[in-house]
């Protein structure tokens, strides 16, 4: 099929195309140069119309144990948003935690075409995988969870990077995740006794090392391993009054390291830790002081986690936190700890208003985000947390226009204008900036801007087109635009036309297969028949997955001959 | 397995003919059940007339001094095959990993002592029970027969 | 030929260590697994059916899976209503086709937790559910309470497995480590290796969680006996709760399916998030059928609802007691049925059998049972975990790839019967629209 997208105005920060007008060629699946000729062209007028690539999500609950249990039991909330059967398009339920065909609807409508599911714990990666299998039409991938296993800890104490990498490359190859994820190192662990780790050097209980070693060890295995992407970190304390602390202290180990290609550490819902204060009642915004730390460590890439007022659900691989979480509302709250490996929760939250404290949060995201430089960002609520994904078009109508910020914040907890700087700042995006948040920083931070993220001849025809004109927007427009996308073509056909789904194709699905010297990779074995016949509740055979489970799996290998790194 | 005297008894001619020396088939009985006299001690039996008998009896004997061996009776009827006594049996855990992480194993093992097969538990080598060892009295171990639920295991 | 990590197709322990030789596509011995499992594995090939029977005017007649599959959607199409029922013994794909034959005959479709774990998966809706994996109970349990269930008749190697004798990280003496509390009606054969014992008068289990909690939450009980049970006695069971450092709550349908039903989980759920004050508590269902979780799971993520989903608007909907099979069959609402690897008919009320035996229906499942005795055309299937490759979820929700041990070429799998029907049906999907559009505009 060929298509010509006629004279829109296209924003491409990876190519440097601002808002010029252009004709895009689509051919075969591909963005093309020229037609190999001239027939069968579909040629749609774009005039006075915004295109974009295909816009890429890089943290985003949306497959997952815990995003399950999440559904299974929270029935209310699929009572928000429901979606009939027309067609061969499938039905769906559910606000924030839509089912798996609604969530691929859904994103497509905005104009994404990749998103990426966070926190995956290896031994229910068949599940993650089994959900993103029945995700249509947008590219997934998934990252694993590292930060609380036991075979981590023990390389760790014993400082022998040599069979963390061989142990990570292990993990990543027969799950098929996609990048190192860590999700409060250590205090998951505590967490099965009840517990948590308070600060960077707590040590872990009965393991004897501190999130700060895990943190340091696994950034090392990342590098070794040199993956597409960082390492992708939650760090301790999430959601605590005076948190910034340990924020700062994380960020600050990035300056141990150095890789010339991309950044060594990817801080993910930075909104979540950046709290001041020493408890609910003089919670404050430290939003300033997280910027000022960000600048100077360069190696340090975030993305927001935007906090919106309104219901979702909230669910982490951070136990603890869920748990305290779930004390203080009231509501009912889910654990699900994963033997060895993780401790993952769910509860229910709603960010009122009139809460000094959800209004601050609320605050930080959009100070942090127009404080920074938006290459070194990307746009999340950490879905579903921070709130559901089908809102991010209020969030980037916050970030254009002060306007539309200051109506919310008129209407928001008054300790908004003295423990939160948003009204002190001017800034506002213009839509090259939000094409960089939504789409090229992602594809950069993950690595993978050779595949995703722009609009260059040769590349996968992701894109979206909206219903803007540049030269006339408020508010309503870009809420009205994004929200509903004009066209999205995803891997050359048109999957959504003027905010309806009219095609069902499946994605691509993303895994990194870190390829090492097989003697070093022998070298754990010894230790995973230990663990896995004590200690697994399943069998080390039973344990890797298939590409059965895969969408049009696509591999990234890496090399890396481990025995020439100096560790 | 506990053998009842009068079980062998029954199976016996009860003529009371004192042709093997004692007093009465009962006494008969119960020194067969001792060890103490064979079945070819008696001289009626071996009769035609009793050949049936004759077989059975050989029958429950032989199994009878098959487990006084072994100290050990396993009744399968009753197992239901959860695999309680071969996990929790110290020798089998301390000379297996898998047994000792609660799974099955694959291969026999002349170091470990039960096996689940087809649903019910089979002796691989009861020799290295700790029954069998030679201080017998300090290491009392019976954690097989005081866990399973089915009585299945017993120790004569 | 041996085979081994073969994975158990019985019940929700899923164990997966199973040794299992094959000789000339005979299994000789089965290793590791208990009678039930090892019966499921040795019997097979009792019970089964090589062709689809088709039943018309009392006359049974066999036909080809391509015949069966034409009568079945014609059958489907010629109905307005449709119940698909089962799925807990089946692979997560084969679940994912009925969804979808579901939602495009607008019908409704339910599986087995309906009448077992129905009730749990309704309080979870309201106070949540504090879990952990099997093998978090193995490497750290140090009390184990059974509930209402009695895991050595119906999840034989759960004792063994994963509660109470192996020798985690944490508890290297086995059960020596751990203390095993059971409450139950009756002494059961778990109850006789308890550490404790707390024999309760029947439908009494809410009263009991309430003293349960009170006494927790710091009150004075002044009866002497709650239930059944002597105050000292439950005095001592709260000690043991709150002092262990890890403990875990399995429970079974005698908690389930007595007086109470939702309210009465929400209740122990509730005692163990009291618990989490004191110490790490955490609470399981003892899920029956090896694939029950996954079938709640694979219904969860594709429409939103764990069971008893109504496609009737042409969105999921969802409202056990009157979406779910029983319910639905009792008020005769429906036409037509699919009964996919399940049995309703030796287990469901008296009322909805009626209904069920009037209505023309499906049936796929592997084995000849009464449902299909009955069923206007039964497919027979592989057995998923013997004879076809599948997915399945353990009762703490993970997820364990099926082996295929033998080799059956006559039959179809579940996935493929399913598949076929529903790609037939698309066929007609026309006749679908217009008669959807038709009721609509009625």
């Amino acid at each position: 099929m060929k298509i010509l997208l006629k004279n829109g105005i296209v924003y491409d920060p990876l190519s440097n195309v601002k808002g010029e007008r252009m004709d895009i060629l689509v051919e075969n699946g591909k963005i093309v140069e020229k037609f190999s000729s001239e027939r069968d062209v579909k040629i749609i007028d774009c005039s006075n119309k915004v295109i974009m690539p295909g816009g890429i999500d890089i943290h985003s609950h949306i497959a997952g144990g815990k995003v399950n249990a999440g559904r299974i039991m929270r029935p209310e909330d699929h009572m928000y948003y429901i979606k009939e059967i027309e067609g061969r398009i499938h039905s769906g339920t559910g606000y924030s935690l839509p089912s798996t065909w609604l969530t691929g609807y859904l994103y497509a409508r905005m104009g994404y075409t990749f998103v990426a599911t966070p926190a995956m714990p290896p031994l229910s990666a068949r599940h993650t995988h089994e959900e993103l299998r029945s995700i249509p039409i947008i590219d997934k991938t998934a990252y694993t969870l590292f930060g609380n296993n036991w075979f981590v800890f023990k390389y760790v104490k014993e400082k022998n990077y040599e069979k963390l990498s061989a142990f990570v490359s292990f993990i990543l190859k027969s799950v098929k995740g996609f990048a190192i994820k860590i999700v409060n190192p250590g205090g998951d662990e505590a967490w099965a006794w009840g517990g948590n780790v308070k600060s960077l050097d707590d040590t872990v209980p009965n393991f004897d090392v501190t999130p700060r070693e895990i943190i340091e060890g696994l950034i090392r295995a990342n590098e070794i391993l040199n993956l597409p992407h960082s390492i992708h970190i939650h760090t301790i304390n999430l959601g605590r009054p005076g948190n910034y602390k340990d924020t700062i202290e994380t960020i600050r180990i990035a300056g141990k390291f150095e890789n010339k290609k991309r950044q060594v550490m990817h801080i993910t819902h930075i909104q979540f830790h950046s709290y001041g204060g020493t408890s609910w009642k003089d919670f404050e915004s430290k939003s300033e002081e997280i910027v000022k730390e960000l600048e100077r460590y360069k190696n340090v890439t975030f993305d927001i986690g935007f906090v919106l007022f309104g219901e979702t659900t909230t669910m982490t691989a951070d136990g603890p936190m869920e748990y305290y979480l779930s004390r203080l509302t009231g509501l009912k709250w889910q654990n699900l700890g994963i033997e060895i490996e993780t401790s993952p929760g769910v509860t229910p939250i709603i960010y009122r208003k009139n809460s000094p404290v959800h209004s601050i949060q609320f605050a930080i995201g959009l100070e942090i985000a127009l404080l920074s430089n938006p290459w070194r960002y990307c746009l999340t609520t950490d879905h579903p947390n921070g709130a559901p994904f089908i809102r991010y078009p209020e969030i980037i109508a916050m970030l254009m226009f002060k306007k539309f910020r200051d109506k919310i914040i008129s209407r928001a907890n008054q300790a908004i204008r003295s423990r939160a700087i948003i009204e002190s700042i001017d800034r506002e995006l213009d839509l090259y900036e939000i094409a960089i948040i939504t789409r090229a920083s992602a594809a950069k931070i993950l690595g993978l801007e050779d595949k995703i993220g722009t609009i260059k001849p040769g590349y996968d025809a992701n894109i979206a087109v909206y219903d803007l004109n540049p030269e006339k927007i408020d508010f309503h427009s870009v809420i009205r635009a994004f929200s509903r996308a004009y066209l999205t073509i995803k891997d050359g056909e048109i999957v959504v036309k003027e905010g309806r789904i009219v095609r069902e194709i499946y994605g691509k699905t993303f895994y990194v297969e870190p390829l090492i010297e097989e003697d070093v990779e022998k070298k754990i074995y010894e230790d995973l028949d230990y663990f896995f016949k004590r200690f697994y509740s399943v069998n080390l055979a039973n344990y890797p997955l298939d590409t059965i489970y895969l969408t049009n799996p696509v591999k990234i290998k890496t090399e890396t001959k481990i025995k020439e790194i100096t560790i | 397995m506990k053998l009842n005297p009068f079980d062998i008894y029954n199976l016996l001619p009860k003529k009371n003919c004192k042709k093997c020396g004692l007093p009465s088939c009962m006494a008969f009985a119960i020194k067969l059940i001792k060890r103490e006299v064979g079945l070819e001690d008696c001289p009626e039996i071996n009769s035609a007339m009793y050949i049936r008998n004759k077989m059975k009896l050989k029958e429950i004997l032989r199994e009878y001094y098959k487990s006084l061996e072994t100290k050990l009776v396993i009744d399968e009827k009753r197992c239901n095959g959860c695999g309680i006594c071969m996990i929790s049996c110290p020798v089998n855990a301390s000379s297996n990993l898998n047994v000792a992480g609660g799974k099955g194993f694959e291969k026999d093992d002349e170091n470990l002592i039960y096996k689940i097969e087809n649903g019910v538990v089979k002796v691989i080598n009861i020799k290295k029970c700790r029954r069998f060892e030679e201080d017998i009295e300090s290491r009392p171990c019976s954690v097989c027969v005081d866990n399973c639920p089915t009585k299945a295991i017993t120790f004569l | 030929m041996i085979i081994t990590d073969v994975v158990c197709p019985f019940c929700g322990c899923l164990c997966d260590d199973l040794v299992i030789e094959v000789e000339n596509d005979e299994i000789k011995t089965v290793r590791n697994a208990c009678k039930l499992g090892a019966s499921k594995f040795l019997k097979h090939k009792k019970n089964r059916k090589k062709k689809p029977i088709i039943r018309e005017n009392g006359n049974e007649k066999e036909v080809d899976f391509d015949e069966a599959y034409d009568y079945a959607v014609k059958l489907l199409l010629n109905s307005t209503r449709c119940l698909i029922y089962g799925l807990s013994n089946t692979s997560n794909e084969a679940i994912e086709y009925a969804v979808k034959i579901a939602e495009l005959l607008r019908g409704y479709i339910d599986n087995t937790s309906t009448v077992c774990h129905g009730p749990s998966v309704v309080s979870y809706q309201t106070v949540g559910y504090p879990s952990c994996t099997l093998g978090d109970v193995k490497n750290r349990a140090d009390l184990i309470i059974y509930w209402g269930c009695n895991p050595l008749n119906a999840h034989p190697r759960h004792l063994s497995r994963y509660s109470l004798y192996p020798r985690g990280l944490f508890t290297e003496r086995g059960f020596l480590d751990r203390k095993l509390i059971v409450i139950d009606v009756r002494e059961t054969d778990t109850a006789k290796i308890a550490t404790k014992f707390l024999r309760i008068e029947p439908n009494k289990d809410y009263e009991l969680i309430s003293a349960m909690r009170a006494i927790l939450n710091g009150l004075e009980i002044k009866q002497e006996k709650i239930a059944g049970v002597r105050i000292e006695e439950i005095y001592e069971v709260i000690d043991m709760m709150k002092s262990c450092k890890f403990g875990i709550l399995f429970f079974g349908m005698g908690l389930t399916q007595t007086y109470g039903r939702d309210r009465t989980i929400d209740n122990a759920i509730s005692l163990v998030i009291d618990l989490n004050k004191y110490t790490k508590f955490s609470i399981m269902m003892m899920r029956g059928h090896y694939n029950v979780t996954g079938a709640n799971q694979v219904l969860a993520w594709l429409t939103g609802f764990p069971y008893a989903v109504d496609f009737s608007r042409g969105y999921p909907r969802y409202n056990p007691g009157e979406t779910s099979a029983v319910d639905v069959l009792a008020r005769r609402e429906v036409d037509s049925a699919i009964i996919v690897a399940a049995d309703p008919i030796s287990n469901f009320p008296r009322e909805s059998i009626k209904h069920l035996l009037s209505i023309p229906y499906i049936n796929i499942d592997p084995f000849y049972n009464l449902s299909a005795r009955y069923a206007k055309i039964y497919i027979p299937t592989k057995i998923v975990g013997i004879e076809v490759e599948g997915t399945a979820y353990r009762m703490d929700n993970i997820p364990i790839r099926l082996r295929k041990v033998i080799e059956n070429n006559e039959l179809p799998s579940d996935e493929e019967v399913l598949k076929n029907i529903y790609e037939r049906l698309i066929e007609n999907e026309d006749i679908i629209e217009k008669r959807y559009c038709v009721r609509s505009a009625e």
